[in-house]
């Protein structure tokens, strides 16, 4: 019985192991990528103001979004669920929100080459998971309307190549008696 | 109001902790935490314990008997009314008069490789054709029956499984079903109980011996059966014996002997069984 046990903990632990080994190995790489392309597109402002921002002759603007969806390693779940017996910060968690925020807003600034600025910059956070028992992941969705003026060089991307965005393009939206 | 591109030096949204550091805190302070639980439930089962008697015991064990009780079709072996069990009963009841204990023994003989026997509360009494064929002397049979009556006196079987049932509420309601940290915490858990139910089987290893002394007016025979299972056991981790739920075989030894000789007991020849 006693065997059973050694057995089963020494599993756990290699577990453990495997998931603090590969998770901060995982992490360290995707920050080093982040701060890489945050530089990158640092002259891109994105705002969470409805307004744009400073003197600005719209040509066009589109919805743009970028999500990500990451999966939180097994010693981290661990340390969040004793975390979760005694209270207090969940540590653990944070660097994974933050990682999936900025990739997130990232994407979205990538979604959009050309474009002037983006504003009302929103964010949405959902857990997706199996139950109590399987390891859960997070998906932020980073959302915002991406506007183009006159000068931007709209030509690389085709979304931002679209006509201005008309409210009878959406079907659903085609006017007020509907269809 | 003008935009101005920039990158904050320092993430405030991230706790810059170790935490394989804070990992191993919250891990101790859970054993601690567990082992005090252990302890304590430990008490009130006891407690708990001495307020039922055998006869509300077996009343409410009456709902689950299909649980306790052996399937005759599987389990009992066909040795179950055979000749063999006659002898045990016949073992058995000089025994009887020789520990005081609340039960009416049922003995049941189960189909099982396994050399060994259990006392299963409601008075149940499970020998194993196992046992039966180890080729153990009448008297090394009667110091395991003794031993397994005085599992009975001492009403071990409920303790053991009210101190199971408490601990299976705890881990669980602690850290959540099929968690982890429940596994990892089990051996902390283990530890509790490897310890008290170490306890109850030396208890029972003196009540075995004395019944064997008032039965026989010797002790001959008592030891045979941990010798028998001492050359067929494997030799395990140091350490490891911490975590059983019996003794270490050459203690129990060791301890009958010496409490034989504190009690002047002596030995003498042993009966073969025929």
């Amino acid at each position: 019985m006693s065997n059973q046990v050694l057995i089963n903990i020494g599993y756990l632990l290699v577990l453990l192991g495997l998931g603090y080994f590969f998770g901060r190995r995982a992490e360290a790489k995707h920050y080093k990528d982040i701060q890489r392309r945050e530089q990158l597109y640092l002259a891109l402002p994105t705002v969470s103001s409805e307004q744009p921002i400073g003197d600005i002759s719209v040509q066009n603007c589109v919805l743009v979004r970028g999500s990500v969806v990451i999966s939180v390693d097994y010693f981290k779940r661990m340390l969040a669920a004793l975390r979760a017996f005694f209270g207090g910060e969940v540590q653990a968690y944070e660097t994974l929100l933050d990682r999936a925020r900025r990739e997130a807003v990232l994407r979205m600034k990538e979604s959009c080459p050309g474009a002037a600025q983006i504003i009302n910059l929103r964010m949405e956070t959902a857990s997706i998971h199996r139950g109590a028992n399987s390891i859960g992941s997070v998906e932020v969705v980073a959302y915002g309307t991406a506007l183009f003026n006159s000068d931007s060089d709209s030509t690389s991307d085709g979304s931002a190549n679209a006509e201005p965005i008309a409210v009878s393009s959406h079907p659903s939206r085609s006017g007020p008696t509907g269809d | 109001m003008e935009y101005q591109p920039g990158l904050p030096e320092h993430n405030d949204n991230v706790s810059h902790q170790r935490p394989g550091r804070e990992f191993v805190t919250l891990m101790l302070a859970a054993v601690v935490l567990i082992l005090i639980v252990v302890w304590l439930s430990g008490l009130a089962v006891d407690w708990a314990v001495a307020q039922i008697d055998p006869k509300t015991e077996r009343a409410l064990l009456e709902q689950f008997s299909e649980t306790i009780e052996l399937d005759p079709e599987t389990e009992l072996g066909p040795e179950t009314n055979s000749a063999k069990q006659k002898q045990l009963q016949a073992l058995l009841d000089p025994l009887l008069t020789c520990v005081d204990q609340p039960y009416q023994i049922k003995l049941l003989v189960k189909e099982d490789e396994a050399v060994n026997a259990f006392a299963v509360p409601g008075g149940q009494m499970w020998v194993t054709t196992g046992l039966l064929h180890s080729g153990l002397s009448e008297n090394a049979l009667s110091f395991v029956l003794g031993h397994e009556l005085g599992h009975f006196a001492n009403r071990d079987h409920l303790r053991g499984l009210g101190r199971g049932l408490v601990l299976w509420v705890v881990s669980r309601s602690m850290f959540g079903g099929n968690s982890g940290i429940s596994q990892l915490l089990s051996p902390s858990m283990l530890l509790g109980q490897a310890q008290h139910s170490q306890g109850q089987e030396s208890d029972s290893d003196v009540v075995g011996l004395n019944a064997l002394q008032c039965r026989y007016g010797h002790v001959g025979g008592a030891t045979e059966f941990f010798e028998k299972l001492q050359l067929n056991s494997s030799s395990n981790l140091p350490g490891l014996h911490y975590f059983e739920s019996h003794p270490q075989l050459q203690q129990r030894i060791d301890n009958l002997r010496q409490l034989a000789s504190q009690l002047g007991f002596t030995e003498s020849t042993v009966r073969q069984m025929p």
